[in-house]
Parts: C-alpha cells; sequence; structure tokens
C-alpha cells in the first residue's frame, strides 16, 4: 500500500488502512513516546491514544507533510499533554481525596532502561534519561527526536515545524545543558 | 563520578527502536468499540463540535430577539388605564398639579 493509498484508506474509514498505518508506526510512536515518559505503561496506553486520535482525526490531515511526519506530531504532543495532566494531577494530588477520588499511589519509579540500549551503557543511559526531563520541553523534542529515534535534523526540523538552524541550535543547547546538569549528577 | 557527562550524552548511540507488546492493533480496536458503545463519549463528541456551540449561540440571539420585539409590540396603553382609575375614584383628571374644584 503507497502513502497516498493508505491516506485515502484512512480518509475513507477502511479498517485495512488503519491496521497498516498501527502495523508499520506502532515502533516510532511507541519509541518516541516510551523517551518522554520513561514509562513502558503509560507508553502503551498513551501510544493507543495518539492511533485513536489519528483514526478520529484524519480529517484534519491536508498532506503538507509526509504522513510519518504528522504521526510524529501527534505522538510528542499526546506524550507531553501526557506528562502536563500528570503534573497537574501531582499539584493538585491533595484536593482529589476531598472529591473522593480515587487515590492514585504515588511510587517513585525506578531508573529507566530503554530496552534498545546496549547492555553495557544502560547505567549511562538511566542517567541520561533523568537529566533529558530536566531539559525544556522543545530542547527534550529535538534530542530525543534525533538521539532515540535517529531522525536527520532536517528531519526533526519539519516535525517541529522550524527551521534547520533552529533545530540545530536546539540540540546544541540540550547537549550544553545536558552536560552541566550531568556534572551535579549526584544531586538527580 | 564513574562516567564523564560527554560519555554519558554518547550512551544512546546506536540505540535499538522499543517496540509496543503484540497484538497493539486488536487493543486499539477494542479500546474504540468500548469508547463508541458508551452514549456518554458521543454525547461529548457532539457538544464538543463548533457547529454545536455555534447553533446554540444563533439560538440564544434569535430567542432573545423574539422577546425584545414581543415586548415592544405589547405596550401597555396607560390612557385606558388611567382613565379606568379616573372613574373608579371619581375623577376626572389624574393630573396631580391640578387645583381641585
Amino acid at each position: 500500500m503507497t502513502e497516498q493509498e493508505l491516506i485515502i484508506g484512512l480518509k475513507n474509514g477502511e479498517e485495512d488502512a488503519f491496521k497498516a498505518l498501527v502495523e508499520t508506526r506502532q515502533g516510532i510512536v511507541y519509541n518516541t513516546v516510551l523517551g518522554f515518559l520513561q514509562n513502558p505503561l503509560d507508553a502503551e496506553d498513551v501510544t493507543q491514544d495518539v492511533f485513536i486520535k489519528i483514526f478520529e482525526s484524519i480529517s484534519q490531515f491536508k498532506g503538507e507533510a509526509a504522513l510519518t511526519t504528522w504521526v510524529y506530531r501527534v505522538a510528542v504532543t499526546t506524550a507531553l499533554e501526557f506528562i502536563r495532566k500528570k503534573k497537574r494531577k501531582k499539584r493538585f494530588g491533595f484536593i482529589s481525596p476531598l472529591f473522593g477520588e480515587e487515590n492514585e499511589q504515588t511510587i517513585e519509579l525506578p531508573d529507566f532502561h530503554h530496552p534498545g540500549v546496549l547492555l553495557d551503557r544502560r547505567e549511562m543511559s538511566a542517567i541520561l534519561f533523568k537529566a533529558i526531563k530536566k531539559l525544556p520541553e522543545n530542547q527534550q523534542i529535538a534530542f530525543i527526536l534525533n538521539k532515540l529515534e535517529g531522525l536527520s535534523y532536517q528531519e526533526v526540523a519539519e516535525i517541529m515545524k522550524l527551521s534547520l538552524s533552529a533545530v540545530e541550535s536546539l540540540i546544541h543547547r540540550a547537549k550544553t545543558n545536558l552536560k552541566e546538569i550531568l556534572k551535579n549528577f549526584n544531586n538527580l | 563520578m564513574k562516567f564523564t557527562p560527554e560519555e554519558i550524552i554518547e550512551s544512546l548511540d546506536g540505540v535499538q527502536r522499543a517496540e509496543p507488546k503484540p497484538f497493539l492493533y486488536t487493543r486499539i480496536n477494542a479500546r474504540i468499540a468500548k469508547e463508541e458503545s458508551t452514549g456518554f463519549s458521543l454525547i461529548l463528541k457532539v457538544i464538543s463540535a463548533p457547529a454545536f456551540s455555534l447553533g446554540i449561540a444563533v439560538l440564544i440571539v434569535l430567542i432573545n430577539g423574539y422577546f425584545m420585539m414581543k415586548s415592544t409590540d405589547s405596550t401597555i396603553d396607560t390612557s385606558d388605564l388611567s382613565q379606568g382609575i379616573a372613574a373608579e375614584y371619581n375623577q376626572h383628571s389624574l393630573d396631580p398639579y391640578e387645583i381641585p374644584k
């Protein structure tokens, strides 16, 4: 199925097209989302959210960018929305018991080990993932897409709707900030 | 520290892409079916549609306009009323500044 056929199929609500989209793009969506959330269970849920969003809003896809670029955008926004929502919940967590909402246990998660990292680098990557969380949002996006997804600066620029030089600058600043954060590694 | 910041930053070089658990499509389909079966999601979908809010706004304006038109049409004829009161109290005029004879 060509990309054009896939888009037409999706817009017509064809099940085969949606199945093909999920099967061909599940890896990029899950891996991107996992990079932001650093939690496989949340990443599974958010990956499902991403595909449901795509299924419901495919009519908004105008074809100005490649389908994969659009899928990346939906994945990044959905992951960031999830993080913001979680932070809000945490911030107002003391209020929810007053309204009888379920008490979610706030368990400090262990270090995140990305399953694709080589065994001898796992310890280092766990430290890196902790440091990535401390970066500003835009730098996080650029760094994750470039380093974890292995996308070129040009591809990152298309996803983020930025110029190539802006992405170069973002990644440069991300690395500088990471070095600074990692110097104080013991405080992480 | 065991590692330098540069080494840590480079630890993601050559990373393999993580894959979700098998049967993702089946799970997504099941979730879509579940969401569609609940009427609440349908109501939410209708309410959140821009056409719905625009329709409600137009309806409010129309209702408002109707009542405004109605209130200007049915202004009370006060001359009839004052004559009625005057007759009831044996008064010829209701002018408060008129000197009674």
